[in-house]
């Protein structure tokens, strides 16, 4: 089918964004400081550029909204975000920490907490990659959205090089990742930190996240039936 | 997956008012004769909060979407369209860069409303169009997990080029269910039974939805006692709102032929139907079709999609309908008011046949039309206008059951009513008495009383799907009542004197001899007791 002339994107790019949004989300999540800030605000600047074409996605609102508010000159102190993220996920004065780990959320029902770490793990090594010493746990929430950034840029690659079936491959084990851990536990942390406080910074990116995530539970999995079925052909 | 977030608007809320609506003025040289001007004078007379604009063709056109967005700070939107296809994806794109939730958009195809030479075209236009704003007032917004991407209809074989290239995108709503509303732990299951893909599953306590083999039917929907189900883009309250519009708003319109029809379905609509589309025919409630025939509806059609229909809903939509013409027929009533419409079968149904009694004015409120009590109160507002009393009708597809007992073989045990999902059947206990209650127009006629009841072999319980309208507004009856036997250590209650006589009879049939059984409660059982 002929595309318009500027209404196509390559894949390449989609899964480029996606790369740039994992990660700027990862470095979200963890505890801020000035470095780290100075550099979302300019991911944020970059991310937008495409954002033009990232309107015909769902998960746009949400993500939009995170990057203009990175974006914006007075984005917000650092010591005032430090506050807060200490208060909502390290340790709270009155109120009970946010977790940040999937282990958390899905044992004791699901799986004891090192199977759950054990089986993060495992998916990190059959990809060929492991945790670094960050301090952050296999099953943080930043661990893995790193490796699902990790995993789209693979997959630009893939789709650069002109090698589908390696894009295949690498897209379902996106898919497989997704489904299994964050599309689990997630909306029961959005809960919890929307509960908390509804429209402040951590909340949209919590939103965020969860736009993304469940958006591209789909997008892969249309992705791969529709590459299956143009591998079957060509 | 569960969540157990309730939903949160992504723009606008419980109070939304700023509409939006662009009429395509195209529509007027269609050979409808609708005059533009006059339904757009028309909506913005009798709605508030509301702007009207007409665009000049081509028409549909995405950008003519944008340009009206950015000169209105809208929170729905609704679209007069002069033909039955718009460009979806364009549109849903330019939508949500505007801040707007793109499942809450409403398309009207105002074309297809062609005067008769009475000059009712502009009348319907106005109709239909009052029924969408009232769906898309009634939107509350959607969650992430509420929408699924699918590919764009159109998409034809990939060639080398398109593989590498992203796909044209559209969206679909899914439901999720509503953790706090959900019936589950109460061994409810009838979305789970009612899901025509099995892509809802029940386990521990917890309905999942399996989002790759949901088809956005809304059978769930329908099915819900609780409402538990939330539909974004058709909710139960959307289409209760979008119904009531259609029924009551006062556009001129006489005759109305309501056509329930399902959202795939691009094929024309004869002149006189005023069309209601849903996601697929399998979510309109048996309850639907017999309010809109109370409120005055002349008649009510069905259309399915067809033999391809993934839902599978033709067998479903004839018995429901079947079910309706029955009960006109035992009305005196002619059953042709409520048929089902096939795509090519499509008669204009003309004035159809005048109601044998003509509801006097409309809804005097909203109605329900999903959920517990929602068949009973249409029912008895269709006997009503008929001054039946005494209605009586069995059928495989009556919405509504009636539940008898054997007392000789049931034992109060009241699992039944524990695993009753509307709260049709509730065991009271009162001053030493408990009483199993039925109330005949909470009953769904899921059977699931049967099913838990421990005596049904021996027929302690039977539901029939029966309709009895005198039973309808009799309020609960008691069916069966007993003592009730308390904790000889600390007097709460333990069991109905049935169930424990039951208990030593099939001890004694074991042939443990016969036995005293002590009544002690869950809390005293295991404490040693001197036994006197």
């Amino acid at each position: 089918m002929k595309q318009r002339r500027g209404m196509s994107v390559s894949l390449a790019r989609m899964a480029r964004l996606r790369q740039g949004t994992y990660r700027l989300l990862a470095s979200l999540l963890m505890y801020p400081d000035p470095e780290r800030l100075a550099m979302a605000s300019l991911a944020a600047r970059l991310l937008r550029r495409d954002r033009r074409w990232v309107t015909s996605l769902a998960f746009f609102p949400h993500w939009d909204m995170l990057l203009r508010r990175l974006s914006a000159p007075g984005r917000g102190d650092v010591p005032g975000l430090q506050a807060i993220y200490y208060s909502l996920f390290m340790s709270g004065p009155t109120q009970k920490p946010i977790p940040l780990c999937e282990r958390e959320y899905v044992a004791p029902t699901m799986a004891l907490p090192g199977q759950v770490i054990a089986t993060v793990e495992t998916a990190y090594a059959m990809a060929g990659l492991k945790v670094s010493s960050t301090g952050n746990t296999p099953d943080h929430l930043a661990t893995e959205m790193e490796f699902l950034s990790a995993l789209c840029g693979r997959e630009a690659q893939a789709w650069q090089d002109g090698d589908a079936a390696q894009a295949l491959q690498i897209a379902d084990t996106q898919r497989r990742f997704l489904e299994r851990h964050l599309f689990r536990w997630l909306p029961l942390l959005e809960n919890a930190v929307t509960r908390r406080e509804r429209d402040g910074f951590y909340a949209e990116v919590i939103r965020a996240s969860w736009a993304l995530i469940a958006h591209d539970v789909d997008m892969t999995g249309l992705l791969i039936s529709r590459l299956r079925e143009a591998v079957k052909v060509h | 997956m569960q969540t157990s977030v309730e939903p949160i608007a992504t723009s606008g809320g419980a109070s939304v008012s700023r509409v939006l609506v662009l009429l395509c003025g195209d529509a007027e040289d269609k050979a409808s004769r609708s005059d533009i001007q006059d339904v757009s004078a028309w909506l913005s007379a009798h709605h508030e909060d509301l702007r009207v604009l007409i665009q000049d063709g081509p028409c549909p056109n995405s950008q003519g979407v944008r340009t009206a967005l950015e000169g209105f700070d809208a929170q729905r939107l609704v679209l007069g369209f002069c033909s039955s296809t718009w460009p979806e994806t364009e549109v849903q794109a330019v939508v949500r860069r505007a801040g707007l939730d793109p499942l809450g958009i409403q398309a009207v195809n105002i074309g297809s409303c062609r005067s008769r030479a009475d000059g009712s075209a502009s009348a319907r236009a106005r109709l239909l169009l009052a029924a969408a704003i009232a769906h898309a007032r009634a939107f509350q917004g959607s969650r992430p997990e509420n929408l699924k991407a699918t590919l764009a209809r159109g998409q034809q074989r990939i060639s080398r080029r398109a593989l590498f290239t992203l796909p044209p995108i559209t969206y679909v709503p899914v439901p999720t269910i509503s953790a706090t509303s959900c019936a589950a732990a109460a061994q409810c299951a009838e979305c789970v039974r009612a899901c025509p893909s099995g892509a809802l599953r029940k386990a521990d306590n917890i309905i999942s939805v399996e989002r790759s083999k949901c088809l956005s039917c809304g059978a769930c929907v329908e099915a819900c006692p609780q409402r538990a189900v939330e539909f974004p883009g058709c909710s139960a309250e959307e289409f209760e709102a979008h119904l009531d519009a259609l029924l009551r708003t006062d556009a001129g319109v006489t005759g109305r032929a309501i056509l329930f029809m399902c959202g795939n379905d691009r094929a024309p609509v004869e002149d006189g139907w005023l069309p209601m589309r849903v996601p697929c025919v399998v979510m309109v409630p048996t309850a639907a079709l017999l309010q809109s025939l109370a409120a005055g509806a002349t008649t009510v059609g069905m259309r399915p999609c067809g033999p391809e229909c993934p839902a599978s809903a033709d067998e479903i939509v004839r018995g429901r309908v079947d079910y309706c013409q029955q009960l006109l027929r035992l009305l005196g009533e002619s059953p042709e008011r409520v048929r089902v419409l096939g795509p090519e079968v499509n008669p204009f149904p003309g004035q159809g046949p005048a109601p044998a009694v003509v509801a006097e004015g409309r809804f005097l409120e909203p109605v329900s039309l999903f959920g517990r009590g929602a068949a009973a109160r249409a029912v008895t507002a269709l006997a009503a206008a008929h001054g039946d009393k005494s209605l009586v009708l069995d059928h495989a597809y009556s919405p509504l059951g009636l539940v008898r007992i054997d007392t000789r073989a049931c034992t109060a045990c009241g699992n039944c009513a524990a695993g009753c999902p509307s709260g049709a059947l509730t065991l009271d206990n009162r001053g030493g008495r408990m009483a199993l209650e039925f109330d005949a127009s909470l009953c769904s006629g899921c059977n699931n009383c049967a099913a838990l009841c421990p005596e049904s072999r021996a027929g302690a319980i039977t539901m029939t799907r029966t309709t009895n309208v005198s039973r309808l507004s009799a309020g609960p009856d008691v069916l069966i009542e007993d003592t009730e036997v308390r904790c000889n250590a600390c007097g709460a209650p333990v069991a109905s004197r049935r169930m424990l006589e039951r208990l030593a009879a099939i001890l004694e049939a074991a042939g443990h001899g016969a036995r005293v059984i002590e009544p002690l409660c869950d809390d005293c059982k295991g404490i040693p007791r001197a036994i006197a």
